[in-house]
């Protein structure tokens, strides 16, 4: 268990200056993406990591951290006052937001916004810091059997995000799976798939695959379908009354079963691997509305719609760092970005992180609340100024965005070898896109997949090849059911309904 | 046959192939161990050609994109195959500049003022920042 010294020593380390700077500057950069309409916190970080290589490990992962955070605040900017979510996650929010602003109250809307997912991102850092070591004490009890029954259970929790084909699912599992034996094999050290390319020695970079297939697939993509046209300007009134720029503290208040309500959900998404935080805005939202007594308000303007998606949606990402710090897994994108930067910095997530390096994980834990409030204090200054930046130039962004992610994946690969295979790789996450394979569950497997043949090698030594001698361990035995359940529960039942909603809906 | 039944085609011969003509080429044979280098491999290039075999019977729905997309979203990849090549043989401050402003103007964009930030101020930006700030070389 971590000692209060080194925890206090990681929240001192987390307070100076130079980690503040770049927590904040993080959360600007997050903030103005998710305002930008068609990009996400996910491709900007993604961007991001190969520039932070120069930075100390606290403030290359706080600046990474005030991203994402930043972007889930920004994010419901474009839903709020233009009905275009700029990030998935915002989606629900423009279901109350964007009548809010119609009926004349945007500033009133967002800041609603801004104050619910404050609320619910601080709460879900809180059960982070609380769960988290405590977690990562009975995660180290656990050997390598006990390890791939683990990882085994990870990919069954993400079948959650296989959409409504299980066989698309299954071939973009096995295919991030097979990129990942790319590179020497982990037993025995023999190169396999080299092609006669001798910069595969060490695999597919684990930059060029993030940035190919999350980022630059995203703009190519974009840029394709774009019909030329500029957006509006959109201008918020300043004749506008308190009442309808304000949130007051009653009104806040009144809210608070429906944040609390909201920052649960979240949490508890966020803890399973792979659901993700627009089911979890969706979720809160749909129980709000369940639970409120005049549910016909809803959709029409109503201050809870966005508090309880906001909270929601923003609970998911201090949660979900909850499996990737103590067991190593990946439970979203952004966490799985996450594993890439530590790894970058020479760290390996999973419980061993917390013995081994407990003064940076609270010194992240510390930065992650620094973020917070930044995002509060910025998100009320820059509000306005966000506003206009949605009516920025998509050309500026994205032609900025693909230069960004030459020099990022040339930065971090250390030759053009990278940046051609990141173009390889976007050309892959397109074709997957359109067709509806899913991208994320590929990069996940192939961030997953070294550390599954390593346990699966050990695992097979230990049980000497005999699937029986599983019954000596009981805790691998029920993480293998809870899989097989997690699988049809997650993965096929809901593929199974989608099929079946999709010839009623005509889709 | 409908496009996505190619595709899946296609992936299920990329399985077969990869099954019994490349992986025996790529990969080394060990003969001690209980998960050789060929094991993981194996198993999931048989996996992928039985999910798309699954696929190809099952299939009902067929997403076809958009032609016109398909042919703009090559057209990007091969700028940037081709600026990325460039960048190789001249370098990074004369192409990303060039490149830039292509996309820029590919995207609608013909103010001047933007052009000149996205096109020429960024990536020049970047160059100095990463060149004489953080003393790395690009390309």
């Amino acid at each position: 268990m971590v000692d209060l010294a080194t925890i206090l020593a990681g929240l001192g380390d987390a307070l100076t200056l130079t980690n503040i700077l770049f927590v904040l500057s993080g959360v600007v950069l997050g903030q103005f993406v998710g305002a930008m309409p068609g990009s996400s916190q996910e491709m900007t970080i993604a961007i991001a990591i190969p520039f932070t290589l120069v930075l100390t490990p606290l403030s290359a992962i706080g600046f990474l951290i005030g991203v994402n955070k930043g972007g889930l605040v920004g994010g419901a900017i474009p839903a709020i006052l233009i009905n275009m979510p700029g990030t998935p996650d915002a989606s629900a929010t423009a279901l109350d937001g964007h009548p809010m602003t119609q009926k004349g109250k945007p500033l009133k809307a967002l800041k609603m916004a801004l104050y619910s997912s404050v609320t619910g991102d601080t709460f879900s850092d809180l059960v982070l810091i609380t769960v988290a070591a405590p977690l990562a004490v009975v995660a180290l009890k656990m050997g390598p059997v006990e390890i791939f029954a683990l990882i085994i259970m990870a990919f069954a929790l993400i079948s959650g995000l296989i959409g409504a084909s299980v066989t698309k699912g299954i071939i973009a599992t096995a295919f991030g799976l097979l990129i990942s034996t790319v590179g020497l094999d982990p037993e025995h050290s023999t190169p396999r798939f080299l092609f006669g390319f001798p910069d595969l020695y060490s695999g597919f970079p684990i930059s060029s695959v993030a940035i190919g297939s999350l980022a630059v697939s995203v703009i190519i993509a974009r840029l394709a379908t774009m019909s030329g046209g500029m957006r509006p300007a959109l201008h918020i009134p300043r004749d506008q009354t308190p009442d309808q720029k304000r949130v007051s503290l009653a009104e806040y208040l009144a809210c608070r079963f429906v944040l609390m309500r909201g920052a649960l959900i979240g949490v508890g998404i966020g803890i399973v691997p792979g659901i993700g935080s627009t089911a979890a805005a969706f979720m809160s939202y749909a129980s709000t509305k369940q639970a409120a007594k005049d549910p016909e308000s809803f959709g029409k303007g109503d201050i809870r719609g966005i508090a309880a998606t906001e909270s929601a949606n923003s609970a998911v990402g201090g949660a979900s760092l909850i499996p990737l710090l103590t067991l190593g897994i990946p439970g979203s994108v952004s966490a799985a970005l996450l594993i890439g930067a530590f790894l970058i910095h020479g760290l390996q997530p999973g419980p061993l992180l917390f013995e081994q390096q407990g003064r940076l994980v609270y010194g992240l834990f510390g930065a992650m609340l620094i973020a917070n409030a930044c995002n509060l204090v910025f998100g009320l200054v820059g509000l306005r100024l966000w506003a206009r930046l949605i009516t920025a130039p998509e050309s500026i962004v994205f032609a900025s965005g693909l230069v960004l992610c030459i020099v990022g994946v040339y930065l971090s690969t250390g030759g053009l070898f990278g940046v051609y295979v990141m173009l390889i790789f976007a050309a892959l996450g397109m074709g997957m896109n359109a067709l509806n394979y899913p991208v994320v569950i590929f990069v996940i497997a192939y961030f997953l997949g070294p550390r599954f043949e390593l346990s699966l090698g050990q695992t097979a030594t230990i049980l000497r090849g005999d699937v029986t001698n599983l019954v000596n361990h009981p805790v691998a035995i029920v993480l293998l059911l809870m899989s097989a359940f997690s699988v049809y529960w997650l993965g096929i039942r809901p593929a199974r309904a989608a099929r079946e909603e999709s010839p009623k809906t005509g889709g | 046959m409908s496009f996505e039944r190619i595709v899946t085609g296609g992936i299920l011969v990329f399985g077969l192939t990869f099954l019994f003509l490349v992986l025996p080429q790529q990969v080394e044979t060990v003969s001690f161990g209980r998960v050789i280098p060929a094991t993981l491999p194996t198993a999931l290039l048989w996996i992928i050609a039985g999910a798309a075999a699954v696929q190809m019977v099952t299939l009902k729905d067929d997403t076809a994109p958009d032609a016109m997309v398909v042919i703009k979203a090559a057209g990007l990849l091969a700028l940037m195959v081709a600026a990325v090549w460039s960048m190789g043989r001249l370098s990074f401050e004369y192409v990303a500049p060039v490149l830039a402003l292509i996309l820029m103007l590919f995207m609608g964009e013909r103010r001047w003022y933007w052009l000149l930030l996205g096109g020429i101020a960024i990536p020049l930006g970047v160059w100095l920042l990463v060149e004489r700030v953080l003393d790395r070389t690009l390309a």
